[in-house]
């Protein structure tokens, strides 16, 4: 009887939204992935099936977005064996929010992301690279008239983002306004306060941080600079030591077959979860994700020079270091591009170098690669390689890695394309391997089958003509997309 | 509650199944040089192509030269490149804009308002929207090559035949 009733409600929403779908003033759009996955772990229960369905519903200016996430088992990587239950199932409302959209006026309530300039004074987003999601439940205004940018931001932060549990639902309250004062020329500034619900350090510690931004860029055909500083300053009878401050510049020329940037940052004392430091290297690591800092300082510069449409070399350059220069960081990235009508070559180098004096460690890494496009091909090929150098040392102990990597991807035909990824790391104590193979094929014109056997290492991954994060895997996962 | 999501699941395929040719809502964004932009006011102008990319994503970095050749050769279409890169990323994104020397309207779409509204998982993705608000093509991944197809889809589109 139950399942009756339910069956009955769905098929009347179903006819309903195919009704309103006809209407120009309603739509629905969104998408739908479902997964089946065969994990090969032993500690696991082998079969698990998720959804994810993102859904925009647009009714005149207003729209009600959704992210739903259903999991059957729940998985739960460090959860005992005896606990696991097939029969478990995790569901989770990921994102919410009802939005107005007229005009210059922008205003959203529920799962709230947003920046204020390069989110240095805040950014709410979902940080995957880290695991972290930093995005908030609150609500949002936007004015945008001709040559305004002003935004009002007030939420609570909707996941903790570290294992203490301390974090959850703390409020953060901000005002940012960018103006275009003249042609290229932008000026911003705004107040961010991050208030803590509960205290739970010491008493010495402090309860809330209050956040003091400014910025100003300039773009032209010739030149772009931008700068930006931003001081905070910790709230209820704290020292003045307890204050930071963070300073970013980068500027470029662009001539007309060279362009050239160099870039300066600097850092004191800047500890604020919401936020998002730029790392003005290649590498996109800040010096605080090494060791425990109180200064970060650093300098990069970039020389890009393309002749023509074959050619393209680009180079750079950077160094970070703390306030004694005991910790440090150095990155290093070269890579020359050669484009003909049939073949593309590309040939990449990239180093990176740190050093923490104080804990007696230093490491190198090198990434040499080289890929290969073959466009004419009766089936278009890319072949990438790569060869990485990992060198640690930890007081006595020495570490050398060797990385290698190998992917191709082919393009069978219109509907096919298959990859195939190997990656390596080993020394003469131990050795790892990943090795998969994805195939992508089309069902129609809203659907996209991917079928992934194998092991690979998660993170940015670029195959098939497509990048996207994945997360580290290995077994046998079905992915159906469909989108609507 | 099984069944529940299986129903649910049902549900979001039959609307694939009866999935009407999508059309956008009204988007207004500010691109790199402060320009203020509304898709209303571009539609009635002429189609629109729409591509996300990144300056990570070795993809895109091949096909934002061909989609600009295609900029050229389609001034009547408004082609629009959607950085999905961070804020923090900006001056990254426009070196990159400037080295490869784009024609195209650059967003950086730091708050991912516009990935959302067109549930943008992968890049590139690339989307061609008539003067109607349809979105009529629709392509995910990038091959050298596959600038044809679009050229195929916008020729159609100026035809009038899609």
């Amino acid at each position: 009887m139950q399942l009756n009733k339910t069956s009955l409600v769905f098929a009347l929403l179903i006819l309903s939204f195919i009704t309103l779908n006809a209407q120009d003033y309603f739509s629905i759009s969104g998408d739908n992935q479902a997964k089946y996955i065969y994990r090969v772990a032993e500690d696991s229960l082998k079969n698990y099936f998720n959804d994810e369905l993102n859904l925009n519903v647009n009714y005149n200016n207003l729209t009600f977005g959704m992210s739903f996430k259903a999991n059957l088992p729940k998985y739960n990587q460090y959860e005992a064996i005896d606990e696991l239950r097939p029969s478990q199932i995790s569901y989770q409302w990921d994102e919410r929010f009802l939005s107005y959209d007229k005009d210059q006026y922008f205003l959203q309530a529920g799962t709230i992301e947003e920046a204020f300039g390069s989110g240095i004074t805040l950014r709410a987003w979902n940080d995957k690279d880290n695991d972290r999601d930093k995005r908030l439940d609150g609500a949002l205004i936007r004015y945008t008239p001709e040559y305004v940018n002003l935004k009002i931001v007030y939420g609570a932060l909707r996941n903790d983002i570290t294992e203490q549990q301390i974090f959850k639902n703390d409020i953060v309250t901000g005002v940012d306004a960018e103006v275009n004062a003249l042609p290229g020329l932008k000026l911003g500034a705004g107040i961010t306060q991050y208030k803590q619900k509960e205290a739970t350090m010491s008493y010495l510690a402090y309860n809330h941080r209050n956040i003091y931004s400014g910025r100003g860029s300039f773009l032209n055909n010739l030149l772009s600079i931008s700068t930006e500083y931003a001081e905070i300053r910790y709230e209820h009878n704290v020292p003045k030591t307890h204050r930071g401050h963070a300073f970013y510049n980068s500027n470029s020329l662009f001539l007309d077959k060279i362009t050239l940037n160099i870039g300066y940052k600097k850092y004191y004392s800047f500890n604020y979860n919401m936020s998002d430091l730029p790392a003005l290297n290649h590498y996109d690591q800040l010096l605080s994700s090494i060791a425990n800092i109180k200064t970060e300082e650093g300098l990069s510069g970039d020389i890009s020079y393309s002749p023509n449409f074959s050619n393209e070399i680009n180079m750079h350059y950077s160094e970070a270091w703390n306030e004694n220069f005991k910790i440090r960081f150095a990155n290093a990235f070269a890579e020359y591009k050669y484009n003909a009508d049939d073949y593309g070559i590309q040939a990449e180098y990239e180093q990176i170098e740190t050093k923490n004096q104080p804990a007696n460690s230093w490491e190198k890494e090198m990434h040499p690669g080289v890929t290969f496009d073959f466009y004419s091909f009766a089936f278009p090929l890319t072949v990438k390689g790569k060869w990485g150098v990992k060198q640690q040392t930890h007081g006595e102990d020495e570490i050398t890695l060797q990385q290698p990597f190998i992917q191709a991807d082919i393009k069978l035909n219109d509907l096919f394309a298959f990859s195939i990824i190997s990656e390596f790391e080993f020394n003469d104590d131990k050795s790892e391997t990943w090795v998969g193979g994805e195939l992508k094929t089309n069902i129609g014109d809203h659907s996209e089958l991917k079928i992934f056997a194998g092991k690979e290492k998660g993170g940015k991954v670029c195959r098939n003509g497509v990048c996207k994060y994945q997360t580290p895997f290995e077994g046998i996962r079905l992915e159906l997309s469909t989108n609507f | 509650m099984k069944k529940t999501i299986f129903i649910v699941a049902l549900l979001v395929l039959s609307m694939s199944l009866f999935a009407q040719t999508k059309k956008i809502q009204n988007m207004t964004f500010e691109d790199i040089n402060g320009k203020k932009i509304s898709t209303d006011k571009l539609l009635a102008k002429g189609p629109i192509v729409l591509d996300f990319w990144a300056t990570f994503c070795a993809p895109c970095m091949k096909s934002l030269p061909a989609y600009n050749q295609l900029a050229d050769k389609y001034p009547n279409v408004t082609f629009i490149a959607v950085s999905s890169d961070s804020p923090r990323a900006k001056d990254k994104v426009i070196k990159t804009v400037k080295s490869l020397k784009l024609n195209m309207t650059t967003v950086i779409d730091g708050n991912r308002s516009i990935q959302k509204a067109f549930n943008v998982k992968e890049i590139p993705e690339t989307y061609l929207i008539n003067q109607k608000g349809e979105i009529v093509f629709h392509h995910n991944g990038y091959v050298p090559g596959d600038e044809n197809k679009l050229a195929t889809e916008i020729d159609k589109v100026l035809k009038g035949t899609k």
